[in-house]
């Protein structure tokens, strides 16, 4: 990693084991001041641990956690002043919404009237006004994350870790709630990190995503180009929805790749067209049979078999219908093919015989 | 509280008849064994004593109004002040003891439990009797001291009201640990960590998270131990040699030397109307625990 930029939270070679299982293995990154980073992974991938070992709530084995250019690793939670927001929020139940949101400002012995003046500005902020005297239980699930928010944020860290903040939300809500939190963190302009299984919600909210899995880093690039460039056959599988095909080789204009026969297909690489409708490439296309459409409100889903291989594609409102059983031609633009951890992005050569342009 | 109970009792429900099948014989043993003895000791307190050490006709208030004197009040206020100061040591004490058990590896917890309650097993009597031969001038600890030279005569340890307070405090013990203990287990330590994140140090951590979510246990625990000890005469008069009068022993004495049985009687509702008025405040601390 070049030091070339101040990272204001670095991560160097951290290892921390839980007994004989590993939970994270060389964790190395650096986050910029600023930036709001989602730690993304599936379930036990160690998102967590990471983000633990951040707010000094676990150890790491070796390795340097460096904050601000210093090194924490042996400075206690209570010391580092990082706002942290729980799964499961961790409010404190016998406390009423103030009190919880004046906790950290109570314990910095900050005088009462200034405590006062920083729990209102807070309550305004997330939309809780009038609601300060009642108790946790007393609040919705959109409600207590606010108040967790609100209570990590007040005595002004410069760096706010949230664990899956919008897990315990339902749909609706969360979808609010994920802007929410962009907006406010970016008026804020805390530095933050937070956890999520959910790719969705870290392409949508996160500036940077740090790709975890099996206690290791997989990949991390900004949104749009962790998305479209995977550099790893895990990577490249988490995002988008893909399709797995064993024997990519039967889509006879890809070129092969020697030692790999397994390649992905994500719906936006593949055009289908009725029988009766132009098409560019027609030399380059199969023919498959439609065996299931599913409606998706904006769009349609179709299920295509091709010489066995079942392909899922999309198709615009605006397009004209597809029934299931019909034939279709099936263009495919680009495909990943795995080899090992590796992953290699193949251009139809259709395309590249005519034009260069992805 | 109170709707959950009515849930409960709609789900067990089943048939009104196994209802009756299976609360009937607790509805017996209450009526034979509680109600009929209250009923009579509230007969008692309303009847004059008479020449042959018992009670009988006719009805009197002379039980209650017996009770007005100044000496028994005092006996009244100095039990409360002995159950207080009881109940004040048994919670300094058992606190800490409820946490080490609490946090003990979990393979040692079933034993130090056990060493708690293994006390049960062997009645109180015979418990304080053993507590006597230790502390009495020729006993075991004197005689040690002695020939270890540190003192020179024995001690008066025992027939004090140091000795009392020490029998109440060692007997009493594992009633004001156990529900502390449960609620210590029942900590959510990620409040602890929530409160350490935002800057809490050691004596934070333990006045704004620690101590309220254990409070429920506290309150259980003093209320387990306070009441007991009210009734407790058997340890003031084996340790304290009875030389301070207690509302134990009062009642005892009214009903066994004193042979005044309507003022005993009196005593004793009074005792039960205390004890039932702190039984409420316990079923309060119920419906704390389902908040905390
Ligand atoms: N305190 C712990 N003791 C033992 N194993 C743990 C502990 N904390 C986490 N783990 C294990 O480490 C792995 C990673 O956990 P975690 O960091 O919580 O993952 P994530 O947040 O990505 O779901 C999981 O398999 C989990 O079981
Ligand atoms: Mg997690």
């Amino acid at each position: 990693m070049a030091d070339t930029v101040q990272n204001y939270v670095e991560l160097h070679d951290i290892n921390k084991n839980y007994g004989d299982f590993q939970a994270s293995h060389q964790i190395n990154f650096g986050i910029e001041k600023g930036k709001l980073v989602a730690l993304l992974g599936p379930s036990g991938s160690g998102k967590t641990t990471i983000l633990r070992m951040i707010a000094g709530l676990e150890t790491p084995d070796s390795g340097e956690i460096k904050i601000d250019g210093q090194v924490v690793n042996h400075i206690p939670a209570n010391k580092r002043g990082i706002g942290f927001v729980f799964q499961s929020y961790a409010l404190f139940r016998y406390m009423t919404v103030y009190d919880n949101i004046a906790m950290g400002l109570q314990i910095q012995k900050v005088p009462k009237q200034q405590i006062k003046e920083r729990v209102t500005e807070l309550l305004d902020l997330v939309s809780l006004k009038g609601l300060e005297n009642r108790y946790p239980n007393q609040l919705s699930g959109g409600q207590r994350q606010r108040v967790a928010f609100a209570r990590a944020i007040a005595p002004n860290p410069q760096l706010l870790l949230l664990d899956e903040p919008f897990a315990a939300i339902d749909a609706k809500v969360r979808q609010e709630l994920r802007s929410w939190l962009k907006e406010m963190i970016g008026k804020l302009g805390i530095t933050s990190i937070f956890v999520t299984h959910d790719q969705d919600e870290a392409m949508e909210v996160a500036d940077e995503i740090i790709l975890t899995n099996r206690g290791r880093i997989e990949q991390i690039g900004s949104p749009s180009e962790i998305y479209t460039y995977p550099k790893t056959a895990f990577t490249a599988s988490f995002f988008g929805q893909n399709a797995q095909l064993e024997g990519y080789q039967a889509f006879h204009t890809f070129g092969d790749v020697p030692g790999a026969d397994k390649a992905l297909i994500r719906p936006e690489f593949v055009k289908v067209y009725k029988l009766d409708e132009k098409q560019q490439y027609p030399e380059s296309a199969s023919i498959g049979t439609v065996e299931q459409i599913s409606f998706r409100g904006d769009r349609t889903e179709l299920q295509i078999n091709v010489n066995g291989l079942l392909i899922t594609a999309k198709r615009n409102l605006g397009e004209s219908p597809i029934a299931v059983g019909e034939q279709v031609k099936v263009f495919l633009y680009r495909i990943f093919v795995l080899k090992g951890e590796e992953v290699i992005l193949l251009e139809n050569e259709a395309v590249n015989s005519n034009y260069f342009n992805i | 509280m109170g709707h959950l109970f009515k849930e409960k009792k709609k789900r067990s429900g089943g048939s009104r008849l196994s209802c009756i099948a299976m609360i009937g014989p607790v509805v017996v043993w209450m009526l034979l064994f509680l109600l009929v003895p209250l009923l009579y000791v509230i007969c008692i307190s309303f009847l004059s004593k008479n020449s042959y050490g018992g009670a009988g006709l006719p009805v009197t208030l002379q039980g209650y109004l017996g009770m007005l004197q100044s000496e028994y009040g005092r006996i009244f206020l100095q039990s409360l002040w002995l159950s207080g100061k009881t109940t004040l040591i048994c919670l300094l004490f058992g606190y800490p003891f409820a946490w080490i058990i609490a946090h003990a590896p979990k393979k040692w917890k079933p034993f130090l439990l056990l060493l708690l309650m293994l006390p049960f097993w062997i009645n109180s009597m015979i418990r304080i009797y053993g507590w006597i031969t230790l502390l009495r001038s020729q006993g075991v600890v004197n005689q040690m001291l002695m020939a270890a030279g540190l003192i020179q005569k024995p001690l008066d340890i025992l027939y004090t009201d140091g000795a009392v307070l020490f029998g109440m405090v060692y007997d009493l013990l594992p009633f004001t640990v156990l529900p502390i203990y449960t609620s210590i287990e029942k900590l959510d330590h990620s409040l602890v960590e929530a409160a350490q994140d935002l800057g809490a140090g050691k004596w934070h951590v333990f006045t704004r998270v620690i101590l309220p979510q254990t409070m429920p246990g506290i309150f259980a625990g003093s209320i387990q131990t306070f009441i007991p000890s009210l009734g407790l005469f058997y340890i003031s008069d084996m340790m304290g040699g009875a030389k301070t009068m207690y509302i134990g022993n009062l009642i005892k004495n009214q009903f066994l030397s004193a042979r005044n049985w309507p003022l005993g009687a009196a005593l004793s509702i009074v005792l039960i109307l205390i004890t039932l008025m702190l039984m409420r405040l316990y079923t309060k601390v119920g419906s704390l625990d389902d908040m905390v």
